[in-house]
């Protein structure tokens, strides 16, 4: 496995690759580049399964943020090198990915094992279900009771906020395009939200598009509280030794997840289709949820999750983020520069004009960032 | 038959297709034209700047078609797409319309896009601007995966029960046939297992439809049961006049004595029984040709007076003493007609006139006259008549009456036949003070 650290010198080399194709072609033949959003280390138990149960096959695993990822797809259906499957949690972006005609259909075994709320078209697949929630450092919180719902949580910032300014660890939605798909997704789901979010944007929130960097001043207690982080980084960060808490909004919490795709111009779309299985099968699954730690979308023998079958029943307070055109609703320009002020009006900010255009006629080619 | 069964389904099909396609567009129409209504009402012109606030339920409720691919864009009235995907396709006609002025209802029309046949919907709302009113439009899109899915399964259910009703017409027709030819199946067996002998009546039940095809079956089967008896009465009858002739010949000819005077009286009586022979044979011959040219009724236009002619000079030729005589005031007497079956008749007539009538010098008269439409031949002579005996059996063949005159008997059989195939027929009477007559009425018309 050829491991590359800078995304941006990964697409300069993508890039090139397209000319040196006919010189390498037997090498090429089994290469399968994957793009995604998850930090490597966390894929990585995975793709050394996939090398070892497919001698010869390589996988170079490329990390983008969402944005740069949706635009590399765009961009390689017009001819340039792109990546055999991608994966990544801004469940919007894949949705306009393969709305807009530019995933290839796949069925297998595999893809058909998985609930059918979590696939669409059989091009797009849920790989993990991540429930969405707010993460306290225990040691700040020490004394205080911790807020069970947004209400009470927006009760305890006006009841002391001299205590909560800077405390708040948000995702910066212009960066983070999960934080913006969560984000999108709670101004549907609360009627008042827009005062939750006008509350938490008083006390002048940390905001970043990095999840270490989150989490690293939440560990280290410059923040007392996340909100809208993801359950299985929280887990992830508690074994590693930080005193957290996670608490799962009992008014709703979101669910979301990880999908995965194979682009109508992937180069090798057997060895994506096999990636694929190996993720969505049950040793890939049971992998994700020992070894990388996050929540595989089939229930795992030792582990029955109760929350994807809650999914699967889709009421209670659990609210996952359902695959279908409904998320394109977000990606329109008008409702997104909309969002994306509300957000940086409630935070206190001056709202950025300039757009992370979206629309197939004006592809922003944004390079790719390293987001840690 | 099987064309017009194709037909049938073709055009059904093409019914059934029709109406599907309709009703599944008439439904997801409704969603389509609600999706765009909703983002109409979501559109607002503030500043002259066209501002739409998407509502979630306006592309989520098109995924009641779950895998169906969702477009839609909003095009300000200066043609100008505000938001959402500016490439998609309108109709040249539509769109010039675009410019002027909507009518305010939903347009649908089916278009490629990115690789699909997609369903638009374009729905227009009047908008005040600093310039007039003008019309923005929304247009939205959806793939037809489910429409086509949903009119798939009209058209099946709606052409499944016809086939399955076509096909239980079908097993019940073949059914229906089948038992119903099942009793021609028993009769057929029936008739095939039996003795060419046994000519019994058919006593197979049968359904009533069939019941003329066993009744006729039957009365011919009684039919020729009659005509082989007839037939074998005649052979035996046949053998039996032959027999007795031979039986004296045979006799005669077993002389011992070497007497001339004996054998010569021996000799005399073989002559008699070899001539009685003969005739005997000479008029079953005549009784076969008659019977086959009946039947053959190979008839041509012949004249009568000359068929009387005939027959009298042939019997003049055999009987040089008889006294024959022919009267007619006809020239010709034209008919359709078999001359050699009516000359055997009238020859057979004669025959017995000069043979039994005209015992002493009486002579035996021929007549021929056209009656309206029909020919009369009378044979008339003075002898002893037929006395008592009924006319009718002589006609008979093998007549006792006859036989023990020494005749074969079979003579006026063979006038009857000969003058029935003509469609005429034939009468013996006695004639005052004494005599007989016979006559022959021939129809003219009788082809």
């Amino acid at each position: 496995m050829k491991r590359l650290i800078a995304g941006l010198v990964l697409l300069l080399a993508a890039a090139s690759c397209s000319q040196e194709t006919s010189r390498t072609e037997g090498k090429d033949a089994s290469k399968v580049v994957v793009f995604g959003t998850i930090e490597e280390n966390a894929l990585l138990p995975e793709i050394a399964d996939f090398e070892n149960q497919n001698p010869g096959v390589e996988v170079q695993y490329v990390r983008f943020n969402g944005l740069a990822l949706y635009n590399s797809v765009v961009s390689s259906s017009q001819g340039a090198a792109g990546p055999d499957v991608v994966i990544s949690s801004a469940m919007d972006l894949q949705v306009k990915l393969v709305n807009d005609g530019l995933a290839s259909t796949y069925k297998s075994s595999e893809t058909e094992s998985i609930p059918e709320w979590a696939r669409w078209r059989d091009q797009l697949f849920s790989v993990t279900f991540e429930p969405v929630v707010m993460v306290f450092n225990k040691d700040l919180m020490r004394g205080r009771k911790l807020p069970r719902t947004r209400a009470e949580f927006a009760d305890q910032i006006r009841k002391d906020p001299t205590f909560w300014k800077g405390r708040i660890g948000l995702y910066d939605v212009h960066e983070s395009s999960a934080g913006y798909l969560m984000f999108s997704q709670d101004a549907r789901q609360g009627s008042d939200f827009g005062s939750f979010i006008s509350t938490v944007g008083s006390t002048k929130p940390f905001t970043s598009g990095s999840t270490q960097k989150l989490f690293a001043r939440l560990a280290k207690g410059e923040l007392a509280a996340g909100y809208n982080f993801l359950g299985t980084y929280a887990m992830r960060a508690i074994k590693s030794g930080a005193n957290l808490e996670v608490v799962y909004p009992q008014d709703y919490t979101l669910a979301l997840s990880r999908t995965i795709l194979i682009p109508r111009n992937a180069r090798h779309p057997n060895l994506a289709g096999k990636f694929v299985d190996h993720l969505l099968g049950r040793r890939g699954q049971t992998m994700l949820a020992n070894e990388s730690g996050l929540m595989p979308i089939i229930p795992t023998g030792d582990k029955p999750n109760l929350a994807i079958q809650a999914a699967g029943a889709n009421d209670g307070p659990l609210r996952p983020i359902s695959l279908g055109p409904g998320l394109l609703t977000y990606l329109d320009r008008q409702k997104r520069l909309k969002l994306l002020s509300l957000f940086d009006v409630s935070i206190g900010r001056e709202p950025r004009l300039v757009e992370s255009g979206l629309t197939t006629e004006e592809i922003a080619l944004s390079p790719p960032r390293e987001v840690r | 038959m099987t064309i017009l069964f194709l037909l049938g389904g073709i055009a059904l099909y093409t019914g059934a297709n029709v109406y599907g396609r309709a009703s599944a567009d008439r439904s997801f129409d409704r969603l389509l034209s609600g999706s765009a209504l909703s983002i109409l009402e979501a559109t607002s012109v503030v500043n002259d700047q066209v501002q739409v606030d998407l509502p979630y339920a306006a592309l989520d409720m098109l995924a009641a078609a779950r895998d169906d691919r969702v477009f839609y864009r909003v095009v300000a009235p200066s043609g100008v797409t505000v938001t959402g995907y500016p490439d998609l396709p309108i109709p040249s006609g539509l769109l010039a319309k675009a410019q002027q002025q909507f009518s305010g209802e939903p347009y649908f029309f089916d278009m490629s896009y990115r690789g699909e046949t997609v369903r638009f919907v374009v729905f227009g709302r009047q908008v005040a601007t600093p310039k007039g009113t003008r019309w923005l439009w929304v247009q939205v899109g959806q793939t037809r995966q489910a429409r086509d899915r949903v009119a798939r399964e009209t058209i099946i259910s709606s052409l499944l029960p016809i086939a399955v009703m076509t096909l239980l017409a079908l097993i019940g027709v073949w059914f229906g046939i089948r038992s119903a030819f099942r009793p021609l199946g028993v009769v057929a067996r029936d008739l095939t297992t039996r003795q060419p002998s046994d000519l019994q009546p058919l006593t197979t039940r049968v359904p009533s439809d069939l019941l003329p095809f066993v009744d006729a079956t039957n009365d011919f089967m009684s039919r020729l049961d009659e005509s082989m008896r007839t037939l074998r009465t005649f052979i035996a009858d046949a053998s039996h006049q032959m027999r007795t002739p031979l039986a004296a010949m045979l006799a005669y000819a077993y002389v011992k004595d070497d007497n001339p005077a004996e054998m010569r009286s021996s000799l005399l009586a073989i002559e008699r029984s070899g001539k009685r022979l003969s005739n005997l044979f000479n008029q079953l011959l005549s009784d076969a040709t008659v019977s086959h040219r009946a039947n053959l009724k190979a008839f041509a236009a012949i004249d009568l007076v000359a068929v009387i002619g005939t027959s009298i000079r042939d019997i003049v030729e055999t009987c040089p003493d008889s006294d024959i005589r022919f009267q007619t005031s006809l020239q010709e007497a034209q008919f359709h007609g078999d001359f050699v079956l009516l000359k055997e008749a009238i020859k057979n007539l004669i025959h017995n006139a000069v043979k039994y009538g005209s015992a002493g010098d009486t002579p035996v008269i021929v007549s021929l006259n056209l009656q309206p439409q029909v020919y009369i031949i009378t044979v008339l002579d003075e002898g002893p008549g037929l006395g008592d005996i009924d006319a009718e059996t002589l006609f008979a063949r093998f007549n006792k009456s006859s036989s023990s005159n020494g005749g074969a008997g079979i003579g006026l059989a063979i006038v009857r036949q000969a003058v029935r195939s003509h469609g005429g027929e034939v009468r013996l009477s006695n004639r005052h003070p004494r005599g007989a007559q016979a006559e022959i009425r021939l129809p003219v018309a009788a082809i």
